[in-house]
């Protein structure tokens, strides 16, 4: 009771300086690790109770890491220090550019501890003392070795990592090996989550005892992004690529070109942009791509890019007869829409005009000037509509004259030849600046049967990417095949779902949302299982979620990527055979992180959840109460 | 000849600038494309010297038959032609009653800011408006006369907010005329005249329509949105945003649900334990200046704060200090498990009524809420979600039940909740000087048919319907003649279509409600359908709601706008056309909640917002 007293007393003192700013309340709560569950107890006056985020990094056997490492020993030591105090010893025995890499690594890193302050601004956060001598003296040490690669993440690429954190007195010491600079910025990662905000001392609190050893289980663990349907700023795009560095996801698949619009600037095609581009100010440069490219690759992560072709085109394509070329598309932006599209505005590429691959060859030189090296790039290939085509006088007459006839296999079949071409102007691109050509992904669609595939589609050089649903027997013929796969099931790996339709009402077409516990539960190991009766790890690359951003735009990327995409990063990374519910205060916890990050997550629960751990839980516990 | 001209040599010009410039910011590449209005809808053509292409902007200010004004006001007749202008070529004149002066001032401050916001390059507060301009629109004024006639300075349900806006462009003067009864009508037509300016995307300066006739009132008096703080704690400056993004919509209610069992952010003076116990943390609290502020931010931007305290359920963390205080349990329930059996989500809560001690507390917290939102028009004492069998496994409310020969039946406790309420409906006129304040409530066991009228009295209470807009109840309670706010959860919350917050699947009300769905759903519509009047004297109007368990202030921009602008323009013009009709207007002013700051969701692919009637099913 006089505690309680002299509490009181100290909120009345406190009462005049109102604004929120200021105000400092004293908690009366304080958190206990019970069981690896932090239980929110009344302090009652005793000081042994943890601060929510101190019993967070340390409860449970894995704290609150994210994604699950394959071994991880998380100890409840801490000791309180400030982000300044911070020294590293880096041993570099790789090439390429790694070093400088792991350099960039250690500032960003840096910056990422910085960035738990509550009140982070602009690259710095206002650590205020006064802090006890211990706090003040406490210095984390990084002890980094990479032992080789050469700084281009590759689906070779050894991307694991050791990490072992222990304290000698006022120094932290955490040493870091891994065989590649991509494994050692994943283990700064790992390192920046055993750190938190302390709460109450307004400095940082650090486990000083974690032994963590970790590989990803899928080598490919990508987010698609599409910045055709509504312009993406680069900005925006940073924003997503910092999202991806802390859940580990390594590929940003760039959904770059679609029929709505053209951004991307091509100094050699400048056509493109011109006529594609929505507004002038709805442009990349190549100077934004490359800046992209580099800031992706110090984060972990590969760009790929994509070109969507022969369906998904239009906008920007339409100065071919003016440059006396002929029509490189067709049906662009053709009315009715619903005859000759999925959606609104139509096109494809003109089978009939030779001229398209010469162009096509010309775009993919420019994305070599801009991307290079390029391991992975997308040819798109879904969506055909055979009824544009076959309402296309001059490709109609074509085919005619050309004896293919103008039925559904006929057109199936040039596409297929269609596709060749296009790998071929690729290669001939690689070819000309002496780099290999890149593997091609490619969507699932009608063209993906064995009839086809087999004939135009290399299998050492190609790649899947699934996107129908889970249940879908296209994807037990794909994999029987011999294929290599990325699975984006749209029902799990859709994060556009579930909002309002946006051509007509209702809602849209693949709802409902996909919540964060169906993006976690998806498991490409298991869909083949029981597809196939077989896991096909080896053919299984891993997956990707997309979004479609037909209605979606800078202001709300965040929240529909995020924290869904930090689920689908556990699932890819750790590959759990726990489900989403024994992850969930780990996710919980780690999507406050995100917005730490500077990230607009959404929010998955009440803010209570978050303190009260395993309360939130649905199971109803049945005894019938009648009145 | 012209094409061929224009098509060779443009690229030479363009490489020439991204030469120099070399990033997105100043890459200033030039556009093939221009704007026609053609049978009241935006054409994108290719600019080869056609005469007569406008900008997108210029279009959707002169096209159509009330271009891209949001909401549709009753009458407006439009002119086609455009003046180009500067910002500080403003000024204004009026004639307003001494009290209300001050008012309008910082109303007209907020739409010159706003069409500051009207630049694209607009952030943290500032502009530059770059030279060189023509010295016709350098030269050109606009001037801006606001008459306003009555002295009311704070909102009712019985305000006028009627407006009439006149613009008339003479030579190098455009004359903007706005005469309105109270100061709310004035800063409504504000609103309107800057959706009268846009930005002129290639000569960087403002454009407003030459000539304009707009005689505007609001359908209905009250035109709300709900937001829940206590689910998940929004800074000030959020709600601040929120309020901003009301005001540009002519919304007039911000129905603020800030506490409930899961937290307890308003940290009140004369109860500081409340907040202590109850807030998430030291800085998830609202302070009472803060309160106070907010009371002042909203009414200049034409808008009550509706204060809600819930009771007697939603309460519980914040509320257990009464033991330690000697006041005993002032809650039971509180955080109990399994939760299931307590209420309706974790964690459960509800008042207890055996202790007349919980009077005594809420006196306080009436009296300073009251103080603090004053003046208080209208109070919201939710009251819904009461769980009888938290109650009835309550040792202590049950011997009391059985001590008083209450009896231990629903019936048994329906009635002590009504004793509940009638008493702190008293505790409110007291805290209010002695003057009754319309309560309002929301549906529930209480509002049910045969009980209804037996336990709340039509001429204090007004409820607010959040059931399915086919629910017989809304009939029942029509008939009685209560009077009655639209919160129907199948069209008006905003929180539905999410994954579910405990357990898997979706959220309890999914699907998603699209825009369309919250334009379409109309109380005169729904009344009409279930009683054959549509009860327009009863039906004060409507309130979309945001329940904030899965948002917190990283998304609320996205889950409120723009489907709260579709709710806006539903209570405001209450157009007897749908969705459809408004769309091209909808997507348009989706842009400009953006430029206002706000998080709007896109709704359709920007090529939509260019080619205006293509995006149809």
């Amino acid at each position: 009771m006089k505690v309680l007293v002299s509490l009181l007393v100290c909120l009345a003192c406190l009462t005049p300086c109102y604004t929120s700013e200021f105000f400092r309340m004293p908690s009366i709560w304080g958190w206990e690790c019970v069981e690896d569950v932090c239980i929110k107890k009344d302090t009652g006056g005793s000081a042994t109770l943890l601060t929510l985020n101190t019993c967070k990094i340390t409860c449970g056997p894995a704290g609150a890491l994210w994604p699950l490492p394959t071994m991880a020993i998380v100890g409840n030591e801490v000791a309180n220090f400030l982000p300044t105090n911070l020294t590293h010893s880096l041993t570099c025995g790789a090439g390429g550019d790694s070093c400088q890499l792991l350099q960039e690594a250690v500032t960003i890193f840096q910056d990422n501890l910085h960035r738990y302050h509550p009140n982070y601004k602009n690259g710095s956060a206002p650590w205020v003392g006064p802090w006890d001598p211990p706090t003040l003296r406490h210095k984390l040490h990084l002890d980094v070795t990479i032992q080789g690669g050469d700084g281009i993440l590759t689906l070779d690429t050894d991307e694991s990592y050791e990490l072992a954190v222990s304290r000698v007195e006022s120094v932290t010491t955490a040493v870091i090996i891994a065989p590649t600079f991509f494994g050692a910025r994943h283990a700064l990662e790992t390192l920046s989550q055993l750190a938190e905000y302390h709460e109450t001392t307004n400095s940082l609190v650090l486990v000083t005892n974690a032994t963590v050893s970790d590989a990803p289980a899928f080598k490919y663990r990508g987010l698609l992004v599409d910045t055709s349907r509504n312009f993406i700023s680069v900005g925006v795009l940073e924003r997503t690529l910092e999202g991806m560095a802390s859940t580990k996801l390594n590929t940003l698949h760039l959904h770059l070109t679609d029929t709505h619009s053209w951004p991307l600037y091509l100094p050699g095609l400048p056509n493109m942009a011109y006529y594609g581009a929505y507004s002038p100010s709805n442009i990349y440069t190549p100077q934004d791509m490359r800046h992209l490219q580099h800031y992706a690759r110090v984060r972990g992560i590969r760009l790929v890019p994509e070109i969507d072709g022969p369906a998904h085109v239009g906008n920007g394509w339409q100065w071919g007869p003016k440059e006396g070329l002929g029509d490189l598309t067709v049906c662009v932006n053709q009315e009715p829409w619903q005859d000759y599209c999925v959606e609104p505005p139509c096109g494809q590429f003109n089978l009939a005009n030779p001229n398209l691959y010469t162009v096509l060859g010309n775009v993919y030189t420019e994305l070599f000037n801009i991307f290079k090296p390029i391991e992975i790039f997308h040819y798109g290939g879904d969506e055909v509509s055979m009824d544009c085509w076959n309402s296309t006088d001059e490709i109609v007459n074509w085919m005619m004259d050309n004896g293919f006839g103008t039925g559904v296999d006929a057109y199936l079949e040039q596409w297929g030849v269609y596709q060749e071409k296009a790998r071929q102007q690729l290669e001939a691109a690689a070819n000309a600046i002496d780099v290999n050509e890149p593997f091609g992904m490619i969507w699932t669609s009608s063209f993906i049967e064995p009839e086809y595939m087999n004939t135009y589609l290399n299998k050492s050089k190609y790649i899947v990417q699934i996107w129908t649903n889970n249940s879908d027997p296209q994807i037990a013929r794909v994999l029987e095949e011999g294929y290599k796969v990325v699975f984006s099931n749209y029902d799990a790996w859709y994060l556009d779902c579930g909002a309002g339709a946006w051509v007509g009402e209702g809602n849209n077409w693949c709802s409902p949302y996909k919540g964060w516990q169906i993006v976690y539960t998806n498991s490409p190991h298991e869909i083949a299982m029981d597809l196939t009766g077989n896991e096909y790890k080896d053919a299984i690359l891993g997956g990707e979620a997309a979004l479609w951003t037909e209605q979606t735009d800078d202001a709300t990327v965040d929240p529909k990527l995020w924290p869904r995409g930090a689920a689908l990063g556990e699932r890819l990374w750790s590959n759990p055979s726990t489900s989403w519910y024994s992850a969930e205060p780990r996710f919980i916890h780690h999507r406050q992180r995100l917005m730490k990050r500077g990230i607009m997550a959404d929010r998955i629960q009440p803010e209570w959840c978050h303190q009260n751990e395993e309360l939130c839980y649905a199971k109803v516990h049945v005894h019938s109460c009648s009145l | 000849m012209g094409r061929v001209l224009r098509t060779r040599t443009w690229p030479v010009c363009l490489l020439i600038t991204l030469f120099i410039h070399g990033n997105t910011a100043s890459f200033n590449m030039p556009s093939p494309w221009g704007y026609q209005c053609l049978d009241y809808k935006c054409v994108k053509e290719e600019n080869t010297g056609v005469v007569g292409l406008t900008t997108l902007n210029e279009c959707k200010l002169t096209c159509g038959a009330s271009s891209s004004l949001w909401p549709k006001p009753q009458t407006a007749q439009l002119g086609k032609t455009t003046a180009q202008f500067l910002p500080r070529a403003i000024t204004l004149d009026h004639v307003s009653p001494p009290t209300v002066s001050p008012l309008l001032l910082e109303a007209f401050h907020l739409f010159l800011n706003n069409l500051d916001k009207h630049h694209p390059q607009y952030s943290d507060k500032t502009v530059t408006w770059s030279e060189p301009w023509d010295p016709s629109v350098s030269s050109h004024m606009v001037q801006v006369k606001v008459t306003i006639q009555q002295p009311d300075i704070w909102l009712t349900l019985l305000t006028d907010e009627s407006y009439q806006l006149v613009v008339e462009t003479s030579a190098r003067v455009t004359t903007v005329t706005i005469i309105a009864p109270t100061f709310f009508g004035a800063r409504h037509a504000l609103e309107t005249l800057a959706q009268l300016i846009a930005y002129h995307e290639t000569r960087d300066n403002l454009m407003i329509v030459t000539s304009a006739t707009v005689r505007d009132a609001p359908a209905f008096p009250y035109r709300g949105l709900l937001l829940d703080t206590s689910r998940n704690y929004f800074s000030v400056a959020a709600l601040e945003r929120t309020i901003d993004a009301m005001a540009a919509n002519k919304l007039n209610t911000f129905h603020w649900h800030i506490t409930d069992s899961h937290s307890f952010p308003l940290n009140l003076e004369s109860l500081p334990n409340m907040a202590y116990y109850g807030a998430y943390s030291s800085n998830s609290i609202y302070h009472p200046l803060d309160v106070v502020h907010l009371v002042k931010y909203a009414r200049v931007r034409g808008i009550r704060l509706l204060p809600e305290f819930d009771a007697p359920a939603h309460v519980g963390n914040g509320w257990q200090w009464g033991e330690r205080q000697g006041l005993g349990k002032l809650a039971v329930c509180v955080n109990k498990e399994p939760w299931q059996q307590y209420c309706v989500e974790p964690p459960c809560g509800q008042l207890n009524l055996a202790n007349p001690n919980i009077y005594k507390v809420l006196s306080e917290i009436y009296r300073e809420m009251i103080q603090l939102f004053a003046p208080v028009d209208l109070f919201h004492y939710g009251g819904d979600e009461v769980n009888l069998n938290c109650w009835n496994t309550t040792e202590e409310m049950t011997s009391w039940m059985k001590a008083q020969n209450y009896g231990l039946d629903a019936d048994a406790y329906y009635g002590q909740w009504s004793v509940f309420q009638e008493k702190v409906r008293q505790l409110v006129t007291q805290a209010h000087g002695g003057v009754e304040v319309p309560g309002i409530l929301w549906t529930s066991h209480l509002t049910e048919k045969g009980r209804v009228n037996k336990y709340l009295n039509n001429t204090k209470y007004i409820i607010q319907i959040w059931t399915t807009g086919q629910d017989a109840l809304i009939a029942e309670l029509l008939q009685k003649q209560y009077k009655v706010i639209f919160s129907n959860y199948d069209a008006w919350y905003l929180d539905c279509g999410g994954g579910a917050w405990v357990g898997e699947g979706n959220n309890w009300c999914s699907p998603y409600s699209g825009w369309q769905k919250v334009y379409d759903n109309s109380p005169h519509a729904i009344a009409k359908a279930l009683t054959n009047s549509t009860h327009a004297n009863l039906i004060l109007g409507g309130e979309a709601a945001l329940w904030t368990e899965q948002i917190d202030e990283e998304a609320v921009d996205a889950r409120l706008w723009p489907r709260g602008a579709a709710l806006a323009e539903r209570l405001w013009t209450n157009p007897s056309t749908g969705w459809a009709d408004a769309e091209y207007r909808l997507i348009h002013h989706r842009q400009r909640l953006v430029q206002r700051g706000v998080s709007a969701e896109r709704i359709q692919p920007q090529w939509c917002h260019q080619n205006e009637g293509l995006c149809y099913a």
